[in-house]
Parts: C-alpha cells; sequence; structure tokens
C-alpha cells in the first residue's frame, strides 16, 4: 500500500510553510531550496509518495506542525500536557 | 518496529563535460517501517535524499539510482571538474540534525538492547560505526594514469550494531 500526495500539494506546503523557497525541475527531480539548505531529490511524478515529503520536510527544517495542516497526519507530533509545561 | 541504523558504501563514475569523476560515498541512512508498510531508507550522511521499497534491499536500490540520478543532474549543470566536485561535497556536507538524532536514538537503542536487530535485518552484515568513518571522495579519473580491477568497489550495506 502506498501513500501519495499530488505535487500541486507539495508545493501549497512550499508555499504555506517554507516562505523564500525556490522550486525548479532538473532533468531527474525537483531541487527545493530554503532556509539555506537545499533538497534536489524531490520526486517530480504527479503523485509524490509521504516520505520523501517527510524527508523533505526535516531536511529544509521546515514546521512540522504547518506542515500537517496542509498533509494531515504526515507527522506525529506528541502533545505537551499543559501541566508539564514551565 | 523499531528503527535500523546503517551505514552504506557507493561508488559512482560520472561523466561530465570533459571530465571523468569517481565518487565514493560511505553514508548513514536510517530504515523506517512507514505506516505505508515499506521500508522507506532516510539519508543521514547525506540528509537531503530517502527511497523506498518493500524490502530494504530494494529501498537500497532505489536509494542508490536516486543517488546516481542527482550526480547525473549535478554533472549537466557543472561545466568544469571542480565545479562538480564542488557540488557534490556541498550536498553530502549539508547537515541534517533531526535524522542524525534518529540515528543516534536507534543504535542506542540497540546497543541498550531496549530493541534487537530482528529480520530482515539479522541477514545483513553488522559492523561498528567507528569502523565505517564516512565521507565522500570525488576524484578526477580523467587524469589518473593508474587503472586496475582491485580499485572496483562493490555496494554494501550494513548494519550499525
Amino acid at each position: 500500500m502506498s501513500q501519495t500526495v499530488p505535487l500541486a500539494t507539495v508545493h501549497k506546503l512550499l508555499e504555506s510553510c517554507a516562505a523564500g523557497h525556490t522550486a525548479r525541475n532538473t532533468t531527474h527531480a525537483i531541487k527545493v531550496t530554503y532556509n539555506g539548505k537545499e533538497y534536489p531529490t524531490l520526486p517530480s511524478f504527479n503523485n509524490v509518495e509521504i516520505g520523501y515529503i517527510r524527508s523533505m520536510v526535516r531536511a529544509l527544517e521546515i514546521s512540522k506542525e504547518c506542515a500537517n495542516r496542509v498533509i494531515p497526519n504526515l507527522f506525529k507530533i506528541p502533545k505537551v500536557d499543559k501541566g508539564q509545561q514551565k | 518496529m523499531p528503527n535500523y541504523p546503517v551505514m552504506f558504501k557507493i561508488r559512482e563514475v560520472i561523466n561530465g563535460e570533459g571530465y571523468l569523476a569517481g565518487v565514493t560515498l560511505t553514508g548513514r541512512g536510517l530504515f523506517v517501517k512507514e505506516d505505508d508498510d515499506n521500508w522507506w531508507l532516510y539519508g543521514v550522511r547525506p540528509g537531503a535524499i530517502a527511497d523506498f521499497g518493500t524490502t530494504p534491499q530494494e529501498a537500497f536500490g532505489k536509494l542508490q539510482e536516486r543517488y546516481r540520478n542527482l550526480l547525473f543532474d549535478i554533472a549537466e549543470e557543472a561545466s568544469t571538474f571542480e565545479k562538480f566536485k564542488s557540488e557534490v561535497e556541498k550536498f553530502y556536507e549539508q547537515p541534517n540534525a533531526e535524522e542524525e538524532e534518529r540515528w543516534s536514538e536507534a543504535l542506542h537503542a540497540i546497543r541498550s538492547g531496549q530493541a534487537e536487530i530482528k529480520a530482515p535485518f539479522d541477514s545483513i552484515e553488522k559492523a561498528r560505526p567507528d569502523n565505517w568513518p564516512t565521507g565522500i571522495s570525488i576524484v578526477p579519473l580523467h587524469q589518473v594514469k593508474r587503472f586496475t580491477a582491485a580499485d572496483n568497489v562493490p555496494s554494501t550495506l550494513a548494519a550499525a550494531a
């Protein structure tokens, strides 16, 4: 079983969560830059497996909370008990 | 299912504009059984690459292909060997703090006995990370005057333990 999202949704994630990013097609992939970092291996298929997106979000240090708003449940983020907060 | 830290070695020979580059990568990756039921191999060193398969071997094979295609892309845009070398090193050296942390946590879990190496990883060579120093070497093969079959390097995958 695979889990994919449309490439357009990946671009929406970048627009929403990675202001100032660039994304351009190379012969074999999409090269994304953000935050002074590069992710040059994003597949350019019409539908992208979620693992590639998780890898890109981690590598570029994009906010996971923001990414989850665009692609729900992309990351499991532990909830912090307010009673444990200082 | 625990995460599995691995080391790998990959050698590629890449044609560029007027140059021939030998690229030998000794890297680290983290295998994760994701909720899509596939084995995902997330790059740690280098950290901006990933691929997947129904088995770890398939994922490793696909990651090698993705990495080779990246080298092809870099060669297309690098007009000299020096530019190619610089871009490949930049890709390798870009840190990925989160994947480094996840890799170290997975290794700690195995060493402390919180997790054990089970199938399908129990059939993969085990190795200590300190015996697998990571790094990347980019050699101008067009300048090399000595070639021997003994210089061939097979792709290798080892489970960190």
